[in-house]
């Protein structure tokens, strides 16, 4: 129930601003479903008044009206004035439609928008776990197909009001002819809809099976499709085939029975439609027979019955859709009550001394990460992270991005507790590169100059350099303007982790936090990014954490995690000199190095 | 060579010639479509004019004799009519899905034949927009469509007849506006068509933006770049609702006023008749029939202009269709190797030699069919029966090149591949295939039981060969655990198991097939530890008097091959045994030290948790 008005809510406030357009909708609606109905009760006029002679059955205004032009033989004797009077009616009509498409096109285009950019907005801000938490697809498809479908549904919606006030328009001119008439003709009002309201839930079930088998029949085709490679491998062609045909014809037979039904109650819907003009054409011949209403009143109630056909029809379908409408708004509205991350409260970053964890605790559930973490970093150091893969280094950088929240403990910046801390400023001044990092599908670039509105192609070029991937990027034939990506260039591991160096370097951040990010880079070109970070980060603090020993010794302060915290910490060479694990690693790789030597042969050098 | 060409908006009828064989089955269909059409829209044409019998001779005359029998045979004419719609829909439904339940057979069809190529440069999502989609809206062409066309047409033509009968001029007016209408129609259709295309496109520019943004949130996070990102969101955003306006601008300017057009139609009807009336020259019940006819007279016109309209923009699907109908097989057997050896549908096994498993790479040159740059310049090397290759390096690298073109899913660009000692395209790929067991990295299973996913790679065979292959690829355990042991079925795409047992059944699949030519395509880099484990400990039994390729990221697997082959940016770069790359001291010597460092470093770690336990305990 809750989740109801939440997104009935939500809808509410989505449609700011489009109120005007709602009220003008409804409006010339009415209007026009009036313009509209009035020419066939001016034909009926026509008929009995100009070119029969019986008294204007119109308001006393317009008779007024007609009269001091000169009554009937001034109509019959100037035909442009009633075909003015009919084009009048035409064009206030067509203008009635024009404002109306121009409300309900604005209210749903507005609405589209603001559904589009709100959904998207509020992913961005959403927390880090909430995205952890959702499976992409399924988001995609609440944003594109759920949002159109409740965006028809709106201007749909204004279908509905047009659908009643037709009728009713129509209705209340009938009424005004002849009450008997009109109440022959109103029996099949209910009539018809119930027909069409209970010919969609009949037809439902048929269409799902024959959905579903459809639906079946992509996945078999998907399937086949994403493993030629087994198909060919084991020579199985001819039996997908013969598979693919099987379902073929399932699917093939699903729908001609959804097909045969379709046709008995279509053909079933166009026979009560004739049926009801059969009924009104004989009721008003013999009413008419009987004096009781005018052949003019017949012609108007034959046209009125004509032009009344489509609304009818129509109106099962627009309440089957109300319902479908509800379940994609609810879908859309979960998505905006994901909680959002803070990004207006919180002091500016400012960085002069040191950061600290101050006993922190944290776990995923019941697995234990952190059991009382602490350790202090100060500024313009290198300080590395040694740990057993899993051991929740990278859990640590996320912590001091605020991508998680721990459970106890504080992690301070200057003292001030990073909670404290502006999140977008924090997030700017500390930059994480990724072990596998996501590239944009723009230029190369734009990707490196992701955060700036316009790139800055010197400072570019600059990052690209000491990321060591400049003439990586130059021998592209593009250079700078290569696109990445599905549709561009695929860039290796290694080019992938370079071009993200550069995009953090072009940040500016003052702390660079290194996510094993140099796996995928070969040993000399590790060798020379490392020795171009040093020169360009001088008073930049570096975190690197990792798993091998060299991508780490060189770091002024290495710590050592070990169950969730810290065990050692100092220089490679005091490490290297002590008990503890980090000796032990050193050697286990020094063991290693003479290993590999010996299965190379005893008389290696 | 996907691209969805902006295709042509000409009508090229060639293209469409080659959509008319799939009509020929249903051509009695068509018949009778065509029929019902023309004989309902006859119905809808007549109807008014009981308006003007019953005017003209009951109230005219005063009178309500036979308005009984009259009322009858309007009923029996209107269940007719019923009866006329309900086979018009019958026929038409049978049209449309047989003629795309045969197109996509021949889709299909085509699809098994082409080469792995073709996979590699077109997305999946592509063809099967074309096996699913556009084969629909090929059936919808010629049933529903064809038949509202003429339906139209032809309610048209006979109202228009039957106006010029009961009065030529009124008759004559009425269809110069309809024409001058229908033009404006088709002209305002047309353009509305193009701008919904741009509108589409928008479109799927905004999908492409929610599924980049979503995927990259991490990132954006991490910069800082949201408001940025929000920013450029809103340029896209913004975009597709003016696309989207203008098509709606469009609509509404024009439709309303097409509507007054045909309402000034009744108002012209209605005002020329006036004195013609009066010199009882006309009588009501003719001006009735007038102005119902006026009255429906717009619906013909919007529905045919819009029908014949996107029949032409249908052209484009047409031409994918054909265009995928045509796509040449890139590897095939030529005519010769067919005849002798059969194809896929009849294999002429009794003609097929036995293989005995050497592989001779005869001055290979290769590039991929997409790319100009050479990733094998005349390579050769020759591989006993039964030796065992590696291929090493990183993600990426291009490990899976040799394995291509062993496999035939390429063939060499010049020079040859010899299997024992023959070229291998003397031979028919369905002898090769007949001869590969294959494990690739993501087990690809298919939907159905865990018997059936196992038998895929030797129909006949007996259950107690799936049974002792699934024993010798460890999955015979766990499969008896499954609720229904070898019978269960495992969903769409193997996915009620997880990605390990998946890998198992994969590994007895290749078993049973057993190929001469073993193939194993990173098959432990996306199973758990566990799997990993047992996977590396039966390989050496697997490759037991096989030629066997393993591609591998871990060299710690494949250290005992007897030639491995270090890739990088899609060459090789180095060669040899482990013992021979080692003593270089390159980029497999620094590679296979790294790796083992992080093992042992890991290993090392979980020993100081073991012991810490254990002081706990």
């Amino acid at each position: 129930m809750k989740t109801k008005t939440n997104s009935f809510r939500y809808l509410l406030s989505q449609l700011k601003g489009s109120w005007g357009y709602i009220f003008m909708a409804i409006i010339f609606i009415v209007f026009g479903a009036f313009f509209e109905f009035l020419g066939p009760k001016l034909i009926g006029v026509t008929v009995d008044s100009v070119i029969g002679t019986a008294p204007f059955d119109l308001p006393q205004f317009a008779i007024d009206y007609i009269d001091s032009l000169g009554g009937r033989n001034f109509l019959v004797k100037n035909l442009a004035a009633l075909i003015a009077v009919f084009a009048v009616v035409a064009i206030l009509t067509a203008l009635c439609e024009m404002v109306r498409l121009y409300a309900s096109h604005n209210l749903g285009e507005n609405l589209g928008y603001n559904m589009r950019q709100s959904v998207f907005d509020h992913l961005q801000m959403a927390s880090f776990s909430y995205h952890k938490s959702v499976r992409t697809g399924d988001i995609i498809q609440r944003c594109s197909s759920d949002i159109d479908l409740v965006r028809n549904f709106v201007v749909e919606f204004t279908q509905l009001a047009r659908v009643i006030a037709k009728i009713a328009v129509a209705y209340w001119f009938m009424f005004g002819i002849s009450p008997k008439l009109a109440w022959i003709s109103f029996i099949s009002v209910p009539a018809i809809s119930i027909f069409s309201v209970s010919f969609n839930k009949k037809i439902s079930r048929e269409f799902t099976y024959a959905d579903e088998s459809e639906g079946d029949l992509q996945a078999l085709a998907q399937e086949n499709l994403s493993a030629p490679r087994v198909v060919r491998a084991f020579g199985r062609q001819k039996w997908e085939i013969d598979r693919f045909q099987q379902q073929n014809q399932e699917f093939t037979d699903r729908w001609v029975k959804v097909g045969d039904l379709l046709a008995v109650f279509w053909a079933g819907g166009d026979i009560l439609t004739v049926f009801q003009v059969i009924l009104v054409l004989c009721a008003s011949t013999v009413l008419a027979v009987n004096g009781e209403v005018t052949t003019g009143d017949m012609v108007s109630f034959m046209a009125f019955n004509g032009m009344l056909s489509w609304p009818i029809r129509s109106l099962g379908r627009i309440i089957g859709d109300l319902s479908k409408a509800t379940v994609a708004l609810g879908r859309i509205s979960e998505i905006t009550d994901a909680p959002l991350e803070d990004y207006n409260s919180g002091a500016e970053f400012k960085f002069e001394k040191d950061i600290v964890f101050e006993d922190v605790h944290f776990a995923f559930g019941d697995h234990v990460v952190f059991d009382g973490l602490s350790f202090r970093i100060e500024k313009g150091q290198t300080m590395a992270m040694l740990g057993a893969s899993g051991s929740g280094k990278s859990v640590m950088l996320a912590l001091l991005l605020r991508f998680y929240k721990p459970q106890s403990g504080r992690i301070l910046i200057d003292g001030v507790d990073i909670e404290n801390i502006n999140l977008h400023s924090l997030r700017r001044n500390m930059s994480l590169v990724m072990q596998e990092p996501f590239l944009f599908s723009k230029t190369i670039g734009e990707n490196i100059a992701i955060t700036d509105k316009k790139a800055d192609m010197a400072k570019v070029e600059y990052s690209a350099k000491i990321a060591c991937i400049h003439d990586s990027i130059l021998s592209f034939k593009d250079g700078y303007n290569t696109i990445v990506g599905e549709k561009g260039v695929t860039l290796s591991g290694g080019q992938k982790q370079r071009v993200a160096i550069a995009r953090t370097i072009y940040t500016g951040a003052e702390v660079v936090m290194f996510d094993d990010s140099l796996s995928a880079v070969d040993a000399v070109t590790d060798k020379a990014i490392r020795a171009n970070l040093a020169r360009h980060t001088k008073n930049t603090t570096c975190i690197i954490i990792g798993q091998r020993v060299n991508t780490l010794m060189q770091a002024d302060n290495i710590f050592v995690l070990d169950k969730g915290r810290i065990v050692q910490q100092g220089s490679h060479e005091y490490l290297s000199g002590v008990e503890g694990i980090y000796r032990e690693i050193v050697k286990i790789q020094q063991d290693i190095i003479e290993k590999t030597q010996a299965e190379a042969g005893e008389d290696y050098v | 060579m996907y691209d969805e060409h902006a295709l042509a908006d000409r009508f090229d009828i060639n293209e469409w010639k080659k959509i008319f064989p799939y009509l020929k089955p249903y051509k009695k269909e068509l018949a009778w479509l065509m029929f019902t059409c023309v004989f309902t829209a006859f119905f809808d044409a007549f109807f008014p004019l009981m308006t003007k019998y019953a005017i003209n001779t009951f109230i005219a005359q005063r009178t309500l004799d036979g308005i009984v029998a009259f009322t009858v045979v309007f009923i029996l004419l209107a269940v007719i009519q019923g009866w006329g719609s309900v086979v018009y829909s019958q026929k038409a439904i049978v049209i449309e899905m047989g003629i795309g339940r045969d197109m996509r057979y021949n889709l299909y069809r085509h699809i098994q034949e082409l080469s792995i190529e073709y996979f590699n440069v077109t997305p999946v999502g592509f063809i099967l927009a074309r096996v699913m989609n556009d084969t629909n809206s090929m059936g919808g062409m010629f049933s529903w469509r064809l038949a509202m066309i003429v339906f139209q047409g032809s309610y048209l033509i006979f109202i228009l007849v039957s106006m010029i009968l009961l009065d030529v001029k009124l008759g004559l007016i009425v269809t110069a506006v309809v024409i001058v209408l229908g033009v404006i129609t088709a002209y305002v259709q047309r353009r509305l068509i193009v701008l919904n295309r741009a509108a589409r496109k928008q479109n799927s520019k905004i999908t492409a933006a929610y599924n980049e943004y979503i995927t990259g949130a991490q990132t954006i996070k991490g910069l800082a770049g949201e408001e940025l990102i929000m920013a450029e969101f809103a340029g896209v955003n913004n975009d597709m609702k003016l696309k989207t306006m203008r098509v709606r601008n469009l609509e509404r300017t024009f439709m309303p006023l097409i509507a007054a057009g045909a309402s000034m139609c009744v108002a012209i009807v209605v005002s020329v008749s006036v004195p013609m009336v009066n010199n009882l020259a006309f009588d009501v019940g003719t001006l009735a029939v007038f102005i119902s006819y006026t009255f429906s007279i717009l619906g013909p016109i919007e529905q045919l202009c819009q029908c014949l309209n996107n029949t032409v923009s249908l052209q484009a699907n047409v031409e994918r269709v054909n265009h995928l109908m045509e796509a040449p097989v890139a590897v095939d057997d030529s005519e010769k190797v067919k005849n002798i050896y059969g194809d896929i549908y009849a294999p002429k096994t009794e003609n097929w030699e036995n293989i005995k498993g050497d592989i001779e790479f005869c001055n290979v040159s290769f590039r991929y069919p997409d790319s100009n740059r050479y990733v094998l310049e005349n390579f050769n090397l020759k591989i006993k029966a039964g030796t065992c290759v590696a291929i090493v390096g990183a993600t990426g690298a291009g490990k899976s090149t040799l394995v291509n073109l062993v496999c035939r899913f390429f063939e060499p660009t010049s020079g040859q591949i010899l299997i024992d000692g023959t070229d291998y395209r003397k031979r028919s790929l369905s002898w090769l295939e007949s001869n590969l067991s294959y494990v690739l990295q993501s087990p690809h299973l298919f939907s159905g039981t865990v018997l059936e996913n196992i038998k895929y790679a030797k129909p006949d065979a007996t259950m107690e060969q799936v049974i002792s292959a699934a024993k010798k690829a460890q999955a015979h355990d766990f499969i008896e655990k499954l609720p229904e042991g070898y019978n269960t079925d495992i969903g769409q795409g193997g996915d009620k198991l997880s990605t390990g047992q998946k890998q198992l059944i994969s590994i007895a699949r290749a078993i049973l097939a057993d190929g001469k030519i073993m193939v194993m395509d990173e098959a432990t880099s996306s199973v758990d530890t566990k799997t990993e484990q047992l996977i590396n400990a039966m390989t050496a039994d697997l490759l037991k008097d096989k030629t066997s390729f393993i591609i591998a990221h871990r060299l710690s697997t494949v250290k005992n091959a007897d030639i491995i082959i270090l890739v990088d940016e899609g060459k090789i770069i180095e060669m040899g045994t482990h013992r021979e790359l080692l003593r270089k001291g390159g980029a497999y010597y620094s590679l296979y030290t790294s790796q083992w460092e992080q093992d042992e470093q890991d290993k090392f770690f979980r020993n100081l948790e073991n012991k810490s336990d254990k002081i706990e305990e």
